[in-house]
């Protein structure tokens, strides 16, 4: 497997003549992928970029993608601290793969992290079952994807250290970096993998990953945009969850212009959980979008879907959450709750919880609400001698807390617990909502 | 519980079939199958309609042609082939008859059947001691009788056929028709823009409150024929009306499209309540015929402290699409929404409502209970919003769906859109079925399976049925009962 060409970073992003270009300049770089990325090329030129009208990009704001950005100088921003000390750490730079600032260390048997390239030239018939893609965006990522990591863990087998996976952007114009992992855990197999995200205002990181969380196995899975994210990112996990199964998503979404976090989760075995959740708090013109599907597939299991958002200033956070309950699957449990604050009067807060449910013997339930703090909350705790913007922040933070206290990792929950308390600093001064 | 035992009665002799199915032979006027312009110029010729009214239906037609039909809606069906449809079907009738005693026996025969008695002195559904209710009977295309005219004019309430208004009251008519559903709105009301033959005209005047619940009563009789009507409700300041609406058709193993207008319109401190109990044919037990039913319905809180209230019982259709909805322009103005919706065997209901908060302390409230049974689909489909400058509002919504079939579907597809911080907006939804233990209880009670189901059915839909004029629950709840028969067991 020859190791990637440094050359210009990829510039296509909606103009067909480029992608199709790009996706023949990258066919050498993984042959094994020659089919997927002209079929999805294909797809990609009928379909384009989806817009508003596309029911489930609704809410998404994808049209940084399609204006010049201002004058930027490339940067490097330098690589976040680690969420937990002594992590597995694989860093991409605008979609390659850096060596140098990744490490891996020694792994335990039954552990294997590989490039996606060595992974396809070693399994080539693999390259058949990667995701394809039904909307533009990811359409894209198979048509434009450079490379990605697979992280395999055998059956019976735990992976104490998590991994981190760190996307960084650097490029000061508009370009598209496309990456695409693969998670693929063995039976009774336990693994912790966070997704990460810091860069430029132009750049776009668009990123598929593929997950199977087979019997009786437990991922759990954290999707980072933090305040050092910038420009627009789209996230997408596409996990299939067997019998007994458990698989944990938390997002968390602080930075960026335009981020886009997209969970879906098929529950296919008997006792299988799903819980996604996920956090977004988002300043002046920041526009944060999560959209979950989870679908039943069979009978006998649970999800819970968990989401808050805070939006200050011209912020726009949405949530998009589907349950679907497919007929036979019996005896499902699916509970999603979706709570908004808004701080400014120019924040707007979408929320579309949604239920397709094709079996009687189900219990399921969502509940949304969206509206500012509680006056008489405030009120209270300020007759209690504590100043307003301490209240504020007291409140925001129990609002975010339901989120944090469902994480299980200690230094992850102090970590983000620490995050929201710099975003408070910044957005709870009361001026905007005097 | 008042009514449970009507309704096991009912679903008891109704024995499997719909009892409005009936088809009337009836001497009737016919334009052309078919939809062109010609078509169109004829509609408005039989009507002997103004010029203004025929360019507004020309402008529509060709507004028409160039849209697309909707395809979001959780709805399944065969491409509608809207040039194989009567757009006009009246009864054969020498003139428009001046009083009840010239309308032909058999229209009354017919609407006696149905329960409607057009007769003055009698009064809706047989119910003793009942309030009178003032009813417009429109039997396919047109109006074919307006009771109790004269009392309203006294009091000053305009109710008439939205025909007579054109030619009676062109100016009120031109002023609000089109004003709440625009022209090119979507395209079933584009089309009824178009096409439309008849429909309900109710103007209430400035502090009336008007004395008696006004009706309309549709009933689709011919066979290939669409129905198209609308209907227009103004009320002026300080004004109250309520207002009822039923619908039946005959059984008929192909589908017939209902494509209706509702535009409401209050001003300031005025109130609007509607009521709908839908029951157009909902085809038989495999799916064969039916009504499809795509209406638009919507009402403008124009003024301060303007109320519109949406209630509606959905029984009837092969294909419901319909989402009657508030805009709440005013300050301080109400918008609610309470519905039941029940599909069994092959319906299928994608319904709900808008609510688009503008006023400041503007309030809205939507109940929403969905009973799929059969092979029944059953989606609620809604909106609230809640505009920049509208401080304060505050939105109540509960979407419940019962399941009382493993081989249906309910599903809720509620849109929450936020533009102001002030605005307090809580949604609720549940999906479940009946419980072992609720039916284990009703059974040790002694009722059977059935009467069971209509009796936690009829508990599990009583926070909207108790906002239906009595008239109407009573016989809202009698169609719960059929609608969910041969559904258990």
């Amino acid at each position: 497997m020859p190791t990637l060409p440094e050359t210009e970073t990829m510039t296509a992003l909606t103009d067909i003549t480029a992608v199709r270009e790009d996706s023949r300049t990258l066919a050498d770089q993984m042959p094994e992928l020659g089919d997927h990325r002209s079929e999805a090329a294909t797809r990609f030129e009928a379909l384009g970029l989806p817009t508003r009208k596309n029911e489930a990009w609704r809410y998404t704001n994808l049209r940084p993608l399609k204006t010049e950005p201002a004058k930027d100088s490339a940067q490097d921003p330098g690589l976040p601290v680690e969420l937990v000390p002594g992590s597995i750490r694989l860093v991409f730079v605008d979609g390659h793969y850096a060596e140098d600032r990744s490490r891996i260390g020694t792994l335990p048997d039954g552990v294997r992290i590989s490039r996606l390239g060595n992974y396809l030239a070693a399994n080539p018939a693999r390259a058949r079952d990667l995701f394809m893609g039904d909307d533009g965006v990811a359409l894209l990522n198979s048509a434009l994807l450079r490379d990605g990591a697979v992280i395999s863990v055998a059956n019976n087998t735990s992976l104490a250290r998590p991994v981190e996976i760190v996307h960084v952007t650097t490029s000061a114009r508009r370009t598209g970096c496309h990456l695409r992992h693969r998670i693929e855990l063995g039976e009774r197999a336990e693994a912790t993998v966070i997704e990460r995200w810091v860069g430029t205002p132009s750049a776009w990181a668009n990123t598929v990953t593929e997950a199977r969380v087979p019997e009786a196995a437990t991922l759990t899975h954290l999707r980072i945009a933090g305040d050092g994210a910038a420009g627009t990112i789209t996230s997408a996990a596409r996990v299939s969850v067997g019998a007994e199964a458990t698989y944990r998503a938390t997002s968390f979404m602080i930075g960026g212009t335009s981020v886009r976090i997209d969970s879906l989760v098929n529950v296919l075995g008997e006792g299988g959980e799903a819980h996604v959740d996920g956090l977004s708090l988002a300043g002046d013109g920041q526009t944060h979008d999560a959209v979950t599907v989870v679908r039943h597939q069979v009978p006998e299991a649970r999800s819970e879907q968990v989401y808050r958002a805070v939006g200050d200033g011209r912020a726009v956070t949405s949530f998009q959450g589907k349950v679907i309950v497919d007929k036979d699957a019996q005896k499902i449990e699916a509970d999603q709750s979706f709570k908004a604050i808004i701080l400014d009067r120019k924040a707007t807060a979408n929320a579309k919880p949604e239920l397709e449910i094709l079996a009687d013997d189900v219990v399921c339930s969502h509940g949304a609400t969206i509206g500012e703090l509680d006056a008489n909350a405030l009120f209270y705790l300020t007759s209690r001698g504590i100043s307003p913007e301490d209240a504020r922040a007291i409140l925001i933070e129990a609002f975010a807390g339901a989120v944090l206290t469902r994480i299980e990792n200690d230094d992850v929950r102090e970590q983000a617990a620490a995050a929201i308390s710099t975003w408070m600093s910044g957005h709870v001064d009361g001026a905007s909502h005097a | 519980m008042a009514g449970t035992k009507d309704a096991i009665d009912q679903v008891e002799e109704a024995t499997g079939s719909y009892k409005h199915g009936f088809i009337s032979d009836i001497d009737m006027d016919r334009i052309e199958k078919g939809l062109n312009e010609d078509i169109i110029r004829a509609i408005s010729a039989k009507k002997n309609e103004p010029e203004w009214m025929l360019d507004w239906r020309l402008k529509a037609f060709a507004q028409w042609q160039k849209m697309d039909e909707p395809d979001w809606a959780k709805l399944q069906y065969p491409p509608i082939d809207y040039q194989d449809a009567y757009y006009y079907a009246a009864p054969k009738s020498a003139d428009k008859p001046k009083s009840l005693d010239e309308v032909d026996p058999e229209l009354l025969r017919i609407y006696e059947k149905l329960g409607i008695p057009l007769e003055e002195q009698k009064v809706l559904a047989g119910v003793e001691g009942a309030k009178k209710v003032a009813v417009d009977a429109v039997f396919d295309s047109v109006s074919v009788a307006t009771t109790f005219r004269e009392e309203l004019k006294k009091a000053g309430v305009i109710f008439m056929s939205i025909s007579e208004a054109i030619h009676d009251y062109p100016d009120l008519v031109r002023q609000y028709l089109g004003s709440v559903v625009p022209v090119r709105d979507n395209y079933f009301a584009c089309l009824n823009c178009a096409v439309f033959t008849d429909g309900t005209f109710v103007y209430i005047p400035k502090g009336v409150r008007c004395p008696m619940e006004l009706s309309t009563y549709f009933r689709i009789n011919a066979e290939s024929t669409g129905q198209f009507e609308r209907t227009l409700i103004v009320a002026e300041e300080g004004s109250y009306v309520s207002y009822l609406e039923g619908c039946t058709a005959p059984m008929r193993d192909e589908n017939q499209l209902h494509a209706a207008v509702v535009e409401l319109v209050a001003m300031q401190d005025a109130e609007i309540k509607y009521s709908t109990v839908q029951n157009w044919y909902p085809g038989d037990k495999d799916g064969k015929g039916g009504i499809y039913n795509f209406v638009t319905k919507r009402g403008l809180c124009k003024g301060a402290r303007s109320k519109i209230s949406w209630t509606q019982v959905e029984t009837g259709s092969a294909i419901t699409w319909k989402y009657p909805s508030c805009v709440l322009a005013g300050d301080d103005s109400v918008g609610e929404f309470y519905s039941v919706a029940v599909t069994n065997n092959y319906q299928q209901a994608d319904t709900g409502t808008k609510m688009i908060h503008q006023g400041k302390r503007s309030r809205s409230t939507i109940i929403s209970k969905g009973i799929s049974a059969g092979k029944s689909h059953n989606t609620y489909r809604g909106l609230v919003k809640v505009a920049p400058g509208a401080e304060g509002v505050r939105n109540y919504t509960q979407c419940d769906s019962l399941l009382v079939s493993d081989t249906s579907g309910a599903h809720t597809v509620p849109y929450i859109e936020v533009q102001n911080p002030s605005a307090q907006i809580e949604h609720e939804a549940t999906t479940s079925k009946i419980s072992e233990d609720q039916m284990f209880y009703a059974r040790a009670r002694g009722l059977d399976e059935e009467e069971a189901v209509a009796m936690i059915v009829n508990g599990f839909c009583k926070d909207v049925m108790q906002h239906l004029p009595m008239e109407f629950a009573v016989e809202a709840q009698k169609l719960l009962g059929i609608s969910l028969e041969g559904s258990v067991g």
